[in-house]
């Protein structure tokens, strides 16, 4: 997973023509990097082109509004003005019956036996209802643990509100056509038509992104979900592209087969943008379990650093997990803050995973009587 | 009995563990007794340490010896197979390494194994042959340092001095640093017993050589701080410190530099060398007075002050740490062995 973490691409940096993939282990994962994602395209001036399934695109993007407008003004308002456009696999129709029903079947057989196209295993409210708290066998409540349901929970409910500006139009008019190829589209319709569309309306650029719901592209290693994610690649990859695709994937739906065949049919993963980083002190955000990895050198130079990012760790959380494996010198204020950083939080004696300690902060343990302090909790061998 | 009850910067005996062991001094309290024997034979060593241990075994407390094989296997030997099973025997080559070194050590075990099982009783003869001048002097102070950091514990300290093998100065000031002298015939009150403040001051009152002008000199403020280490790395290499070493050397200066930057003067300068197998380090703060009293000989409790809890740390990552300060600042010298 390290190895992973390392050639994946901070989404803060991400470019026209990228086309990578987020294999997000929970809500807040997805929340944290979708949410920059979205932020940097409209300070940007792009447009973003998000693409759903099993969802009416106007409960979709009601869901978004939810999801991400309740904490960024910026993300409502611009669900409200059409720099964010919602397409739907379902179009804006009842999301069951109808020419769908056809696709769906066809996704159904060659993949899964869920009646839903959902993944095998998943509530029925979706990849979110899963989602909550962390991986499978925590006990502790996310942030996000009770905001709302998944997505496909929220589209199930038959038939949704008006279409959403003139792309979903444009893609409508394929309507005939099985769902997975609504999406794809041909020239005229699909993602590729919804991009064109939105460049056409001046917009600088275009960053689309797609949920890790299987009905539009299929289960990974089928030959539609090669044919939707190549349909993306072509809108991404043309020369002096302003486009831009983030595919989002929960990782936990998926074997390391399919998590490989998504590596292959993208450019890259990616990670959420580092907290802090000046070259001395580099502080990742860690989501299953939440906490931070700390690499580089923690001193009087970057300890200010430090406390500000365990100050915006969530207080809620009863766990705190601190990755050291990375970590090459820790002095004895570092190593205070770092022992210390299960008093800050709103949970009384949350506790304080020090993973993989490295011998540095071994031995400053040893000598300075830290050692044995309550709360914190040595694991791992590195 | 005589105990020695100077206050130390930090009553050292509510440490972990809770209240230590039972058998508490004859006022009530526990109180530290550290006595040296000063003797002409082994034959005299065993007639007074064989009772000390006797009497410590009779009422169930913890025996440790730390001696030469020699010592220890005469000290076993009189005790008897039934006396001296119980008795933990510490080879005074692996706990006398440092002044330092044994300090940490004796309050990691006194803590963690003697105390919980009752009053411990020491023997310990340090060696004193082939120590340099300075080290000498350290294991002196050290003498002094233990009359206030285990003042008030359950401890018992039997020093043991060969006259006949010792330098004059390592007897006379053997008398300065222990409250009582220990015989055949008892223990009797050392009447040249000094106030271990006033003998710390001594040991502190000669200034420090300036560092020689081939010394590697650097300066630092805040933020400068990752620079630094690159060169103490640098420094340490080229000087010929095994690189497995040094980290305890980077981790110990950065921690001092770090302190002139927190408490002090807020900017300083740095020197490295190496003389007589020994890679040394001078940090100097102009900006600051430090009082050094037992700076950083009781291990930190708590929150304590910043410097006395890095110095705790500073010292057990060197061989030694001497301290000077007056009104033109302050400078600590890092020595760490090169062999």
């Amino acid at each position: 997973m390290n190895g992973e973490r390392t050639r994946a691409k901070a989404v803060g940096a991400m470019l026209p023509g990228d086309h990578l993939w987020l294999a997000y282990d929970n809500t807040e994962e997805r929340h944290a990097i979708l949410g920059t994602y979205i932020r940097d395209a409209l300070r940007d001036g792009h447009a973003v082109l998000y693409v759903v399934d099993g969802e009416g695109e106007a409960a979709a993007a009601e869901r978004l509004r939810a999801e991400f407008g309740a904490r960024d003004e910026e993300i409502g308002r611009a669900l409200d003005d059409g720099r964010i456009t919602v397409l739907s696999a379902d179009g804006d129709g009842p999301a069951h019956g109808g020419p769908q029903g056809t696709a769906r079947a066809t996704v159904n057989e060659s993949a899964h036996g869920s009646t839903h196209g959902g993944p095998p295993g998943a509530a029925p409210g979706g990849p979110q209802e899963t989602a909550h708290g962390g991986p499978p066998g925590t006990t502790h409540g996310g942030p996000q643990g009770t905001a709302r349901g998944g997505p496909s929970g929220a589209a199930r409910g038959g038939p949704s509100g008006a279409a959403r500006g003139g792309v979903v139009d444009g893609a409508a008019s394929a309507g005939a056509a099985a769902a997975v190829d609504r999406v794809i589209g041909g020239r005229a319709g699909g993602v590729s038509g919804a991009i064109e569309a939105l460049l056409g309306r001046g917009h600088a650029g275009v960053r689309v992104t797609a949920e890790a719901s299987p009905s539009p592209r299929c289960w990974p290693g089928t030959d539609r979900f090669a044919a939707f994610e190549d349909a993306v690649h072509r809108a991404v990859a043309a020369p002096g592209s302003r486009v831009s695709a983030l595919c989002q994937y929960d990782r936990r739906w998926f074997a390391a087969g399919q998590l490989r065949a998504l590596d292959e049919r993208h450019g890259g993963r990616v990670r959420a943008d580092d907290v802090f980083d000046d070259g001395v002190l580099r502080i990742t955000p860690l989501f299953a379990p939440p906490g931070l990895r700390l690499s580089g050198d923690i001193d009087e130079s970057t300890l200010p650093a430090l406390v500000a990012a365990l100050r915006g760790v969530d207080a809620r959380v009863s766990h705190l997990c601190l990755d050291l494996s990375r970590l090459d010198f820790c002095d004895l204020d570092g190593l205070r803050v770092l022992i210390e950083a299960g008093r800050a939080g709103a949970v009384p004696d949350r506790q304080v995973i020090l993973r993989s300690m490295p011998g540095c902060v071994e031995l400053m343990l040893r000598v300075s009587g830290l050692e044995g302090a309550p709360g914190v909790v040595r694991e791992g061998i590195r | 009995m005589i105990a020695y009850s100077a206050e130390p910067p930090a009553a050292p005996a509510c440490g972990s563990p809770g209240p230590p062991g039972p058998a508490p001094g004859p006022d009530g309290r526990d109180v530290l007794v550290h006595r040296a024997v000063v003797y002409q034979s082994r034959h005299e060593l065993a007639l007074t340490a064989v009772p000390y241990l006797r009497e410590g075994g009779r009422a169930g407390d913890p025996l440790v010896v730390i001696a030469s094989p020699p010592v220890a296997g005469l000290v076993r030997e009189q005790l008897g197979p039934a006396t001296a099973a119980p008795v933990e025997f510490i080879d005074a080559a692996d706990w006398f390494g440092g002044p330092m070194q044994a300090l940490a050590s004796y309050h990691d075990r006194m803590r963690a194994d003697w105390w919980p099982r009752g009053r411990v009783r020491l023997l310990a003869e340090p060696g004193w042959a082939g120590r340099t001048p300075l080290e000498t002097r350290e294991w002196k102070r050290h003498e002094a340092i233990l009359n206030v950091v285990f003042a008030g514990t359950p401890t018992s300290i039997m020093c043991a001095y060969d006259a006949s093998a010792l330098p004059g100065h390592v007897l006379g000031d053997a008398a300065r640093t222990h409250p009582e002298l220990a015989g055949p015939d008892g223990p009797r009150p050392s009447p040249r017993f000094t106030d271990p403040a006033d003998f710390y001051a001594e040991c502190n009152a000669g200034p420090l050589s300036p560092p020689p002008a081939t010394a590697s000199r650097r300066a630092f403020a805040a933020g400068e701080l990752p620079g630094l280490r690159a060169f103490l790395e640098a420094e340490a290499g080229r000087l010929g410190l095994p690189a497995d070493r040094t980290l305890p050397f980077v981790l110990a200066a950065n921690e001092v530099a770090t302190d002139v930057i927190r408490e002090g003067g807020g900017r300083g300068v740095l020197w490295v060398w190496a003389e007589a197998g020994t890679l040394l380090c001078d940090v100097g703060d102009p900006g600051r007075a430090l009082a050094d009293r037992f700076l950083g000989y009781t291990p930190p409790r708590g929150r304590g002050r910043r410097s006395e809890t890095a110095m705790w740390a500073v010292r057990r990552l060197c061989h030694i740490v001497e301290i000077r300060s007056g009104v033109s600042g302050t400078r600590v010298r890092l020595h760490v062995r090169l062999g």
